[in-house]
């Protein structure tokens, strides 16, 4: 039986991802800012509704003798003009407006997550139906209408803030519409489809799940601008009627005042700026949880602590290490790049060392997760925030790359060394023709005139075999074909005559014949240029193509290095060998493959010996009892076996 | 028997919205895929097979054509038509990553696929959901977990064992390990090996990855822009292609051998060459092409897991009984068949000619030397060379293959009008 329970990640891995994947509420509620404005918002919640029994004084309890009150022991928030206590007022004025914020909250979401989830997903004449209604609410003057609606009902509330709910709800209905769409295109709802799931379940079960933040954070603004509107009907005396206290009557009583005592804006406006406040926080709160942040949380950094920091080894050499070659244009020596997590950081490229030389092919193999792309990452310096290059040196053309600042390090890339990406497209600027990008390397790495770098920009799109160079320069990378794309991502890295090109995954995304094409292309540049290459892939077909050399990486290490054709026709290492054989190239059809059990195992939690010992199927004690040396096969050939140099058992 | 799916004449038309144009998306496709069969769909991005697949799981309506399931016309399905059918087929779809809704538990996302069964109790439904799980090798813990507690390779796991669950017919299989390592890849696919052989489920298997689809499919469909190029029993369409555009996807598919490699590079430079200069050096470059084709074809040989050179032992036998020019001329032609790869089915039509020539030009020039023996000495010791996996001598050998002959060593002592092949053991 191949099924084989992959190995275990460690507890970070799973923290992590339960984060991603469930913790939306934990999330939110690491956030401090967003606990504070909810207890605030439930403190005056939970007053407002108690206001019949914790308030001091009735609302309309007045002391004529001690008006215009300044905040005291016996009234708080001080007196309004006839005397009364402004705090118990507040309280009970707040039952109406949070009242009507309810109610106008209540009617805008369902009028709207109803509309807008059936338009997305039901699509046909309801999307036509209930966006065009969403139009027709849009073009209705809110403001007239409600006054209209308070005309009309006698300054009734209830009517006006569900009015205003019916107004508000096409804003929402539009938000939920689109992150609607956004979730129908996703596989898993194609799924539900053909689960066999009928419209409105997929509706409940997986459309609300993916529209719940965005419609959370539209909804607390729903709720901050009901707030304002209903003060602000209490304000022009058009809902509750004074001496009825409301939180807008309230501002009106102290703009009057406001000759005589400033004072009673204060608590009276204050209210009103704290609750609306509160709900746009925490609808930022929310839109934050939802993608995955926790804003609030973060701990205090510097924008130079998480810039890539490059230093020397605190170990020294192990045995089995080759020196630097002389000869070589790239030579990595020791190089570990980490990544922070946590309070420390962990390896992800864990001590390697590689040297190229002039005119040379070398592939970097393995699975996704070894390390391959940061280890290019790390000789190029172009790392994720808060990035570790630790490595005894990087020499570029005999150029320590190590001792370079960062500005020094820029004149490297591109011109000396070039790079071309796995996503050609995406390397590209959208915003501008690829004739000009192109044209834009030249002069930044040859300091050409315009004129000259069109010309030469012109030369490189015919050595990489464009068509119609003149058309295509005229063209924006969404127009280009993948192939293309990436014929012109190449030229690019030409453009600063470089000696050694690393393409990350070249190939990747493209379909078969565009690659041998790229690959062909890419064989013929080195013969002419004597371009050194660096590749790194996962597809063995692609280093068989291309390289003369191939390193194997595992878990951050390199665990083989050896010319290609020894390392495929005679592989070493027994995960080189594994890999090797669980290709489906050539495999008896319909046959079971062989296959390595299990998985990679992650950074941070690599075991102590060899890193594939868990998977490897000539385990014995001594390979997770200690560090494994890279064992010397002569000619800059080596594997990371303990078997290697014990017998011939693994070359068997 | 009637096909368990059958597709006839299915064309789809994506609308274009404003200035842009309406897009033909398949155009008259006809399919057959019988119970526990799997079918592969191969082609490039854009060829519509994902499309073809979207149509047959209800996700697309087609412009026109019919799509019948089991006998039934399920081309316009209703809605509720399609639930029911939904236990029938069923999916796995390529992004592990986006095919689980990651608010959801896995057994809630796993048992979804249980909808449309009679009703059965919870701890029912449960019970199948985890001898499910653990067929597919994941343990009872996963059932309470999130999408994104699993790997790559774990949610695909999920992913079939969720699309098998309610015992379907047909599984479309929608580039389902494209985004997967290739060990990971490996125990994707035995594992549906596994489960089609233990369940007899029929899949319709769509990739843009030869080999794999070669690997897993009985037989194959290739679909360019649309429409069906080609379509046969998976050894045939991948060793003889009959149409040009299925063998130029395969002479792109790569090997991991960097000696075949070296050697198709040095064929399709030839070709390249060839194609570029029609005039000057015909005769010079069509020879190059014809020994680097012939290096290629012993090179692929003995790449093989058991290298034999069947063809040209059979053609060696013959032309000892026969002789004569053509018999030498048939033996360069077995070379070129040693493989499917070099074979006359997988040369372009426009380099036949130019190899044709080549190879009578020279065999006529071994035969006017008066030393056709020699040149059929040389072939039987390759043929040796090969059957015995002798590589460096086969290759030498076959680069070699019209080095000039010392006169008395080869000479068969008569005129060139008399080539006597006789036995010389």
């Amino acid at each position: 039986m191949s099924a084989v329970i992959e190995g275990p990640s460690t507890d970070e891995e799973f923290r992590r991802a339960a984060e991603r994947g469930a913790g939306f509420f934990s999330r939110l509620l690491r956030q401090p800012l967003v606990v504070v404005c909810a207890l605030v918002l439930m403190i005056v919640v939970v007053g407002c509704l108690l206001a019949p029994w914790v308030s001091p004084y009735a609302p309309l309890e007045q002391d004529l003798l001690n008006i215009y009150a300044k905040p005291s022991a016996d009234h708080l928030l001080g007196t309004d003009q006839l005397g009364r206590d402004i705090l118990s007022r507040m309280l009970h004025g707040g039952r109406v407006t949070l009242a009507g914020i309810a109610q106008a909250v209540a009617v805008c979401t369902a009028i709207g997550l109803c509309l807008g989830m059936a338009a997305g997903t039901l699509g046909g004449w309801v999307e036509l139906v209930a966006m065009r209604l969403c139009d027709l609410l849009l073009a209705v003057p809110g403001l007239v209408m409600l006054l209209v609606v308070l005309g009309i009902y006698g300054n009734n509330e209830t009517a006006a803030m569900i009015t205003l709910g019916v107004i508000m709800s096409p804003t929402l209905a539009r938000v939920v519409y689109s992150a609607t769409i956004a979730v129908r295109e996703e596989p898993y709802v194609a799924g539900a489809r053909v689960a066999g799931l009928t419209s409105l379940q997929i509706m409940r079960r997986h459309i609300l799940s993916g529209v719940a933040g965005p419609a959370l954070t539209q909804i607390s603004i729903v709720a901050a601008v009901a707030c304002l509107v209903e003060a602000g009907i209490g304000y022009l005396g058009l809902g509750v009627t004074p001496p009825a206290p409301s939180w807008g009557n309230m501002v009106t009583d102290a703009q009057q005042a406001m000759p005589l005592d400033a004072w009673m804006l204060v608590p009276t406006g204050g209210i009103i700026a704290i609750v609306t406040l509160s709900l746009t926080l925490i609808g930022n709160g929310v839109r934050d949880a939802y993608m995955g942040r926790s804003s609030g949380s973060t701990k205090s950094f510097s924008w130079r602590a998480l810039a890539a920091r490059v230093s020397q080894p605190l170990t020294p050499a192990r045995p089995g290490e080759t020196p630097p070659g002389r000869e070589a244009v790239l030579s990595v020596n020791r190089m570990t790049v980490s990544l922070p997590r946590g309070k420390g950081e962990i390896p992800i490229v864990d001590t390697v060392s590689f040297d190229v030389k002039p005119g040379e092919a070398v592939a970097i193999v393995g699975e996704s997760g070894c390390g391959k792309s940061m280890t290019i990452s790390g000789v190029l310096r172009v790392l994720p925030m808060g990035a570790h290059v630790q490595a005894a040196s990087i020499t570029f053309k005999g150029v320590e790359l190590t001792s370079l600042s960062e500005r020094q390090m820029n004149s490297y890339r591109g011109t000396g060394i070039g790079f071309i990406s796995q996503e050609p497209i995406s390397s590209l600027n959208p915003a501008f023709t690829v004739g000009h990008q192109l044209e834009e390397a030249v002069r930044l790495h040859r300091g050409l005139s315009k004129h000259e770098a069109r010309q030469i920009a012109h030369e490189l799109m015919t050595r990489v075999r464009l068509p119609d160079p003149e058309v295509v320069a005229k063209k924006y990378p969404h127009e280009l074909s993948g192939g293309m794309a990436q014929r012109i991502a190449i030229a690019r890295a030409l453009a600063g005559e470089p000696e050694l090109l690393i393409a990350d995954e070249p190939t990747t995304a493209l379909d078969v014949s565009v690659q041998c094409e790229i690959l062909d292309l890419l064989r013929d540049l080195r013969e002419q240029s004597g371009m050194a290459l660096i590749l790194v892939t996962h597809d063995w077909g692609v280093v068989a193509e291309t390289c003369d050399r191939a390193l194997v990486m595992y878990a951050g290490q390199i665990v083989e290095r050896a010319d290609v054709r020894t390392i495929i026709t005679r592989p070493t290492h027994p995960y080189t060998r594994a890999l090797l054989h669980s290709s489906s190239v050539g495999a008896a059809p319909r046959q079971l493959l062989p296959v390595i059990a299990g998985a990679v195992p992650p950074p941070g939690s690599w075991p102590l010996g060899c890193r594939f010992a868990s998977r490897c199927g000539l385990v014995e004690d001594a390979c997770r009892s200690g560090f494994i040396p890279m064992v010397s096969l002569g000619e800059g050939a080596g594997a990371r076996c303990i078997r290697t140099a014990q017998d011939g058992l693994v070359k068997a | 028997m009637t096909p368990l799916l059958e597709v006839r004449d299915l064309s789809v038309l994506y609308r274009g919205r404003g200035r842009r144009k309406d897009k033909v998306a398949l155009e008259d496709v006809s399919l057959n895929l019988s119970e526990g069969e799997t079918l592969g769909l191969v082609g490039e991005s854009g060829s519509g097979k994902s499309t073809l697949g979207n149509c047959v799981l209800g996700l697309v309506q087609p412009a026109r054509g019919t799509i019948t399931f089991d006998g039934r016309d399920i081309t316009g399905a209703s809605r509720s038509q399609r639930r029911a059918l939904s236990s029938q087929i069923q999916a796995v779809f390529q992004d592990p990553y986006s095919s689980f809704n990651p608010h959801r538990t896995i057994e809630q996302s796993v048992s979804e696929t249980l909808t449309n069964l009679p009703s059965m109790s919870g701890a029912e439904k449960r019970a199948r959901v985890v001898a499910m799980l653990e067929r597919v090798g994941m343990d009872q813990s996963a059932l309470a977990k999130f999408p994104a507690q699993f790997s790559g390779g774990q949610r695909q796991r999920i992913a079939i064992a969720r699309a098998l669950l309610p015992e379907p017919r047909l599984v479309v299989c929608d580039e389902s390990v494209s985004a997967l390592d290739l060990s990971v890849q490996a125990q994707i696919l035995n594992l549906l090996l596994e489960l089609q052989r233990e369940r007899g489920v029929a899949y319709l298997f769509i990739t843009h990855d030869l080999s794999v689809v070669r690997h897993m499919s009985t037989r194959i469909a290739v679909l360019q822009q649309g429409r069906l190029v080609e379509e046969g029993e998976a050894g045939t369409v991948t060793e003889q292609p009959t149409q040009p555009y299925t063998r130029r996807l395969i002479a792109a598919s790569l090997t991991a051998d960097a000696d075949v490699q070296e050697d198709r590079r040095r064929a399709r430079r030839a070709m390249a060459r060839l194609a570029l200069n029609e005039t000057d050096d015909r005769i010079r470059l069509g020879d190059d092409l014809l020994l680097a084709m012939e290096r290629q074809a012993v090179t692929e040989t003995l790449a093989q897991p058991d290298p034999r050179a069947t063809t040209l032992t059979v053609a060696l036998s013959r032309a000892e009984a026969k002789g004569g020019l053509d018999s030498l001329i048939e033996l360069r032609d077995a070379l070129l068949e040693l493989t499917p790869r070099t074979s006359e089915g997988m040369t372009p039509a426009a380099m036949q000619t130019h190899l044709q020539e080549a190879r009578t030009r020279r065999c006529a020039a071994w035969s006017a030397r008066g030393q056709s023996g020699v040149f059929v000495r040389r072939m039987r010791d390759l043929a040796a060379a090969i059957d015995a996996g002798d590589d460096a001598g086969a290759r030498a050998m076959v680069s070699a293959l019209d080095e000039p002959a010392e006169r008395e060593v080869g000479s068969d002592g008569a005129g060139p009008a008399s080539h006597t092949l006789g036995t010389r053991s």
